[in-house]
């Protein structure tokens, strides 16, 4: 297993992004090769700076990797409050509803697209989030 | 993160400089956009050439700037030039292809406006 923690700030999100998809890439994951697997990482990070507790100075993001029978499993824990795992649909997109088209919403459906287990976890006390896939 | 803007024949052509239009950068980017529409440009052509990585806070940059157009009064719209296979792929999952109309270089881009 290989862990990082980085300071719970905007700052944090692409150098742990980086850490997690070179570590997936050196583990030989093929999913890993593919760049809509570095966004949705980078997505995942930045739920947790955005839901983390990163009013604290000296709030954290901790980023776990392994890899075990050809199952990759990535932990992101912020240590913010416990939730809910909203249904991660991709937002209605349409070139007649413009008006009504979503800004937001699409983060939770891209990782979706990469790791189809995801699920909210505690470890030592914090919450956050697990995402998963085999291969 | 630098964009630069210039206008030609009436298009206003906005180019980030920097390779990731992400978390970081993207509030920054929303207002430029934002911020051009504010002053009247409805013609607008993104060029992402230099733009190699976009998550959804960069995609929803571009969705806000095309619904504030979309919402006032007049014709406009916000069009995408040199977008790199990396992005196109994203567009393609998010499906913001089907409201984002791309082109191969700026030329074609500002003339679709003609």
């Amino acid at each position: 297993m290989a862990s990082l923690t980085v300071p719970n700030r905007v700052e944090s999100v692409r150098p742990a992004t980086a850490f997690l998809v070179q570590a997936a890439r050196a583990m030989k994951v093929p999913a890993a090769a593919e760049h809509v697997f570095e966004v949705a990482i980078s997505e995942a990070i930045t739920n947790a700076v955005k839901h983390g507790c990163s009013d604290r100075d000296d709030a954290t993001i901790t980023c776990d990797i392994e890899l075990e029978d050809r199952q990759l499993t990535l932990r992101i824990i912020d240590g913010g409050q416990g939730f809910d795992l909203p249904k991660a649909e991709m937002p209605e997109v349409s070139p007649d509803k413009i008006e009504s088209l979503s800004d937001s919403g699409y983060g939770l459906p891209i990782i979706q697209t990469v790791f189809p287990i995801m699920r909210v976890v505690k470890v030592d006390g914090r919450f956050g989030i697990e995402l998963g896939l085999k291969y | 993160m630098q964009i630069d803007v210039a206008t030609e024949n009436g298009t206003t052509i906005v180019r980030p400089s920097g390779d990731r239009l992400d978390i970081e950068v993207a509030a920054d980017f929303r207002a430029m956009l934002l911020s051009l529409i504010d002053q009247g440009n409805r013609h607008l052509v993104v060029d992402l050439k230099a733009v190699t990585f976009i998550d959804s806070s960069g995609l929803g940059a571009l969705v806000s700037a095309l619904k504030t157009l979309k919402r006032t009064t007049g014709p406009g719209d916000v069009r995408l030039a040199r977008v790199q296979p990396p992005v196109v792929s994203l567009l393609e999952i998010i499906r913001l292809n089907r409201v984002f109309t791309s082109y191969a270089s700026v030329e074609q881009a500002i003339q679709s406006f003609q």
